[in-house]
């Protein structure tokens, strides 16, 4: 059996609790297996943020609500965490940060430590994560000298001096972490650096955009999605991409839709709300059959919603997107390594169906970091399916089935005509309702085509089951884990990643459960609504979360008991 | 067929009289003189009788969203450097509709050409009033006539920035060639604002009201001169013809991308190293 442990980092906005958190994971990934997230509230500075790590000796993937050690780092923070405190957790901190009423209810330990105190000693407030970062690696017993490498790659190019403070501040924290004698109860597993890669959700897309050939990105900032902007922007040159930051999603989309056009794999990536004002440029990706990758990346809504928090709220959004029928493709990532895979297919079927795809991802999916083991990307996945045109090019030539050649400006004797009009096979506007009927049928054809490439549900669990889980996207760790570590017979766990369109064989996972449990983090069951609509798949219960916050692994396993055997 | 023009019998969907006619021999001409091959020049266009354009010229074209053609030909430009690119609309697809790329695009000093029929009406949803329609022009819902300023395109491009500015009247179809022909071999922004008559919705402006109401700029304007473009663009009483504003040697916007910092190739050209991408999960 998997054992963890769960440290939780409390404290504002800009006291360097990501840095704390970058650190502890890199250098903890080296000898056990690792997973972080956050809780941030919307602003720049102050507030309370958390972060999460735990640290296992076997894979782990998901959001556990029971703290073991808990750093404080101002007085507030106690107050929204109280909930998450057991009777065996670890307080560390100021000594005025805790109450002394609250003390003596709690019972359990409090290790006083001025940690703002030892960074001013240090040379000042910005060492305060150095110092933190130094208690903790003292106190889990890992290596100072692996420790100090790591900060002196991290602040080398900052100068010597800047790295030898650092130093100082990590073994002041260091020495004081030591002295407190506490050993993980399971043992480290050792060199998994090797085989593995420490990232995060927006990394993962990030490089199967990248290996899907993507070239230009143009979006408008809007969190959580703006991450995947930042990464291929720093990429920009090394990587060949177009950057752009349009003034609005429409331009966006419409700027995406000029890079395919010309003959580019344009990316928009977005939240909730910029793909709402994205959704007229995707009805015209269906109408002129140009391909274009938006990655939507959910968060809480309506409107503005919670900015920082997560949900798996926009699922039917994405399905039911732009005006008029058109067929469209929509992938979901649950592991890192769905993201890495399912980021480059993206490019692969756009180009190939000359339809929209979207990715969809959530605030939780792309800000927690976890273990990827390391793998090579498929070159299959890298075909073009641009042609060189002919003096007779017909952009939209009917006969050939549903998917015409697609030419580009430049690229051959014939020109390329597209239109968000009616067309006809040359690409001029039409009236003529025969046409209409023909070139509709064609478009819609599509959608059989697609699930010939359909990107395949993955089951887990026991392969006799009687019972199914089904889940998509970032609940797939939870999901698992809850299964994993609980005891529920004869029940398998269905995770979906193409969510549309979907395959009719999906029926028969559902034709041998009695129980079907659907696990979705929202409120409307969208995924259960679409089973419902598309393959008359009736779901016994549903397990829903929409309060902002990832499911936790003792509240699903509470619900999951509620509804399975 | 000469390059450019399509086969006869075209099903042309503008009004007898109307101005698009004349615009479109113009641009026809113009794009000849310049010798350029139709499977290089692309036109990306918004909705509107003016946007139904590049239905009618043997080139490529990007037909797509009311209001959209900039940020579309924006990025085709960006894609592939080597394409003329030509952004079409009328003043209600790219002043109103589209308004706020037009902002935005002029700021990014883009190599395209934007040619923007001005008829100062909505005339595909037959007359209502547009960002350019004058005061107390009344229509059916108007009622009262205008109220809000008309809008001055040239004058906010030029103070965005914008590095071509012109006007001319499609009445006369020679120095509306001559001009898209300068606009086209401009390298940069070129807004190109085109009065013409609707014939059919705005009674108002028409031939003669547009005769009288303009006047050719001639030797005594420098169009290197901001302040005196922007003294023209402000003119209402008369409005000037020609080319208001030009300035040359200004990078544009594919020329600022990172990615043409050392590589010039055009990135539909270039071809993705996945043994790279595969670095990045390896190191």
């Amino acid at each position: 059996m998997n054992q963890s442990i769960t440290l939780v980092f409390s404290g504002e906005a800009g006291q360097g609790i990501q840095t704390i958190e970058d650190f502890l994971m890199t250098v903890l990934s080296k000898d056990y297996f690792v997973f972080s997230c956050s809780d941030v509230m919307s602003r720049v500075r102050g507030g309370n943020n958390t972060t999460e790590i735990r640290i296992s000796n076997g894979e782990v993937s998901a959001y556990k609500e029971a703290i073991d050690v808990l750093f404080l780092l101002n007085d507030h923070s106690l107050e929204r965490l109280k909930s998450r405190i057991h009777k065996g957790t670890i307080l560390v901190g100021r000594e005025d940060y805790v109450d002394d009423a609250f003390l003596d209810a709690f019972g359990g330990t409090f290790l006083k430590y001025d940690f703002e105190k030892m960074a001013k000693e240090a040379g000042g407030k910005l060492f305060l994560n150095t110092v933190i970062f130094g208690f903790t690696t003292g106190m889990l017993n890992v290596d100072d000298g692996t420790c100090k490498e790591l900060i002196e790659e991290r602040f080398s190019s900052k100068g010597d001096k800047i790295v030898q403070d650092n130093f100082q501040a990590f073994d002041m924290g260091y020495k004081e972490g030591k002295d407190y004698d506490f050993s993980l109860s399971f043992s480290q597993v050792g060199r998994l650096d090797e085989t593995m890669k420490v990232l995060n959700g927006t990394q993962a897309v990030g490089i199967g955009f990248l290996g899907g050939g993507c070239n230009a990105v143009c979006s408008y900032p809007m969190s959580p999605s703006t991450g995947v902007l930042i990464y291929l922007a720093g990429k920009s040159k090394d990587f060949g991409v177009l950057v752009e930051q349009a003034e609005d999603e429409i331009a966006a989309l419409n700027m995406v839709l000029g890079i395919w056009y010309a003959g580019g794999r344009g990316l928009a990536t977005t939240s909730g709300g910029g793909f709402s004002l994205m959704e007229e440029a995707m009805s015209l990706s269906g109408m002129t059959e140009t391909p274009c990758v938006v990655h939507l990346a959910q968060r809480p809504g309506p409107a503005t919603g919670l900015p920082t928090r997560t949900e798996q709220g926009d699922l039917l959004q994405a399905v039911f997107a732009g005006h008029g029928d058109y067929p469209k493709i929509i992938l979901a990532p649950g592991t890192l390594r769905d993201g890495v895979e399912l980021g480059q297919r993206a490019f692969y079927l756009a180009d190939k169906y000359q339809v929209p795809v979207v990715v969809l991802t959530d605030q939780f999916y792309l800000e927690s970091i976890g273990l990827m083991e390391r793998f090579e990307l498929d070159e299959k996945y890298t075909e073009t399916f641009i042609i060189e045109t002919k003096e007779d090019y017909l952009r939209y030539r009917l006969g050939e089935g549903p998917i015409s050649e697609r030419g580009i400006p430049g690229y051959g004797k014939g020109l390329v005509k597209v239109d968000s009009d009616e067309h006809d096979e040359e690409g001029t506007i039409t009236e003529d309702f025969g046409v209409r009927v023909k070139m509709h049928e064609k478009r819609l054809a599509k959608k059989e085509e697609i699930l010939k490439d359909y990107v395949l549900e993955e089951l887990q669990g026991d392969m006799d089951y009687d019972q199914l889980v089904v889940g998509w996207g970032s609940t797939y760790g939870v999901v698992k884990e809850c299964l994993e570590t609980g005891n529920y017979p004869k029940t398998g766990f269905l995770s979906l990643k193409q969510l549309y369109p979907l395959r009719k064989d999906l029926v028969e996972y559902f034709r041998k459960a009695k129980n079907v449990v659907v696990v979705e983090n929202n409120s409307n069951g969208q995924l259960a609504k679409l089973l419902q609509m598309e393959l008359g798949i009736k779901v016994d219960h549903q397990v829903l979360q929409y309060d902002g916050a990832p499911f936790a692994v003792e509240n699903l396993k509470a619900r999951l008991e509620e509804v399975l055997r | 067929m000469k390059n450019f023009e399509m086969k006869e019998g075209l099903d042309l969907a503008w009004c007898p009289g109307c101005g698009n006619f004349n615009i479109r021999d113009s641009i026809i001409q113009a794009l000849q003189e310049l010798e350029l091959k139709p499977q290089n020049v692309v036109f990306s266009s918004g909705i509107g009788q003016a946007a139904k354009m590049p239905q009618y010229i043997g080139a490529n074209y990007f037909n797509g969203l009311h209001g959209r053609a900039m940020p579309v030909a924006v990025a085709i430009k960006g894609a592939n450097p080597e394409l003329t690119v030509i952004a079409e609309g009328g003043d209600g697809d790219m002043y109103g509709e589209g308004g706020n790329h037009f902002i935005h695009n002029v700021r990014r000093n883009p190599d395209i050409t934007h040619l923007v029929h001005n008829n100062m009406v909505y005339g595909l949803t037959k007359g209502q009033a547009s960002p350019t329609s004058r005061k107390d022009f009344k229509t059916g819902v108007q009622i009262n006539g205008v109220v809000n300023e008309p809008m001055n395109p040239l004058a906010l491009a030029l103070v965005l920035g914008a590095t071509f500015v012109a006007r001319v009247f499609s009445g006369d179809k020679e120095q509306v060639k001559d001009v898209i022909k300068a606009a086209i071999e401009h390298k940069g922004y070129a807004l190109v604002d085109i009065f013409h008559p609707c014939v059919s919705f705005n009674k108002v402006n028409t031939y003669r009201w547009y005769k009288e109401h303009t006047y050719p700029l001639d030797g005594s304007h420098d169009p290197t001169d901001w302040n005196m473009a922007m003294a023209a663009a402000m003119e209402s009483d008369k409005f000037p013809l020609g080319v208001l504003y030009k300035k040359e040697g200004l990078a544009t916007f594919a020329d600022l991308q990172p990615v043409y910092e050392e590589d010039k190739t055009a990135i539909v050209r270039r071809k993705r190293d996945l043994s790279q991408v595969n670095q990045l999960i390896m190191e």
